[in-house]
């Protein structure tokens, strides 16, 4: 069986094993695509992150909302003459006016 | 954190990353994509780094380490990281030409727990206590894990003593 190597030789070993020399040219660019971002592109990606208490009372509020809506009773519809700003006519009396001129 | 900060920081730390997710991985195209992640991290929440904690090398390395178990997971070859029992492993035949690739060899078959550490105390040269950190472990298993991989090591690569005693 051979002698085990120390520790110093085990290091003289080590540094054997090079990491590649730099990081690909196309690196920076590709992060930095990803970095710029256009402010509008928030639209559909974005996310606002919403404590779940906030989250779950917004969402009470809004189904309780939504019961008092549809439970609440109809209001009367106003009469179409009352609704024009004009009352009804209760008794009609034409006043007849007779001119003067008559046709020859 | 503005962007040029961003780049700043970019500049100063992309090789490390890098090379430690190279390692990690044994794959260039894994070691992209794992330092794109790990900055972009940094870019949307720079919050989650506290300078009162330590400097940002470590913490990079360590969103780099978690993005790397990911990958594994994500890829159904992922190892749990408790393997810390010594495993016997044959030694391997000396590459006269290349010992980087023996070397290599050698730390891809250790198990991922002592893999890490190894890695990150030889080749990023962190504190153990930093190591730690990272490996969300004890100090005193970061020393038992780089322990274990160094006996593996002397272990794989006792065939390359003279070489490494002529070189030394």
């Amino acid at each position: 069986m051979q002698e085990p190597l120390n520790d110093d030789e085990l290091k003289v070993l080590l540094r054997h094993w090079e990491a590649p020399a730099a990081v690909p040219a196309g690196l920076k660019r590709k992060l930095m695509s990803q970095v710029r971002v256009p402010w509008w592109t928030w639209l559909w990606k974005g996310s606002v992150p919403v404590p779940a208490p906030v989250a779950l009372a917004v969402l009470l509020l809004v189904g309780a909302l939504f019961l008092w809506r549809s439970s609440a009773p109809p209001r009367p519809a106003p009469e179409a003459g009352i609704q024009a700003g004009l009352d009804p006519v209760k008794e009609w009396k034409p006043r007849i006016v007779r001119s003067a001129y008559v046709a020859q | 954190m503005t962007e040029q900060q961003f780049i700043a920081i970019f500049r100063e730390h992309k090789q490390s990353v890098y090379g430690f997710a190279w390692r990690m991985t044994g794959s260039l195209t894994a070691a992209e994509d794992v330092t794109q992640d790990c900055f972009l991290a940094l870019w949307r929440s720079p919050d989650r780094y506290d300078p009162l904690r330590g400097p940002l090398r470590p913490f990079l390395l360590g969103l780099a380490r978690n993005l790397v178990l990911k990958r594994w997971r994500a890829e159904g070859r992922f190892t749990a990281l408790e393997d810390e029992d010594p495993v016997a492993l044959p030694s391997l035949p000396a590459f006269e030409n290349d010992v980087g690739l023996a070397v290599a060899d050698a730390v891809a078959r250790l198990p991922p727990a002592q893999r890490e550490v190894l890695i990150l105390a030889e080749y990023e040269e962190l504190r153990l206590d930093e190591i730690a950190a990272i490996a969300g472990v004890e100090v005193s298993a970061v020393k038992s894990r780089l322990h274990r991989a160094r006996e593996n090591l002397w272990r794989m690569l006792s065939n390359l003593r003279d070489y490494a005693r002529t070189i030394e």
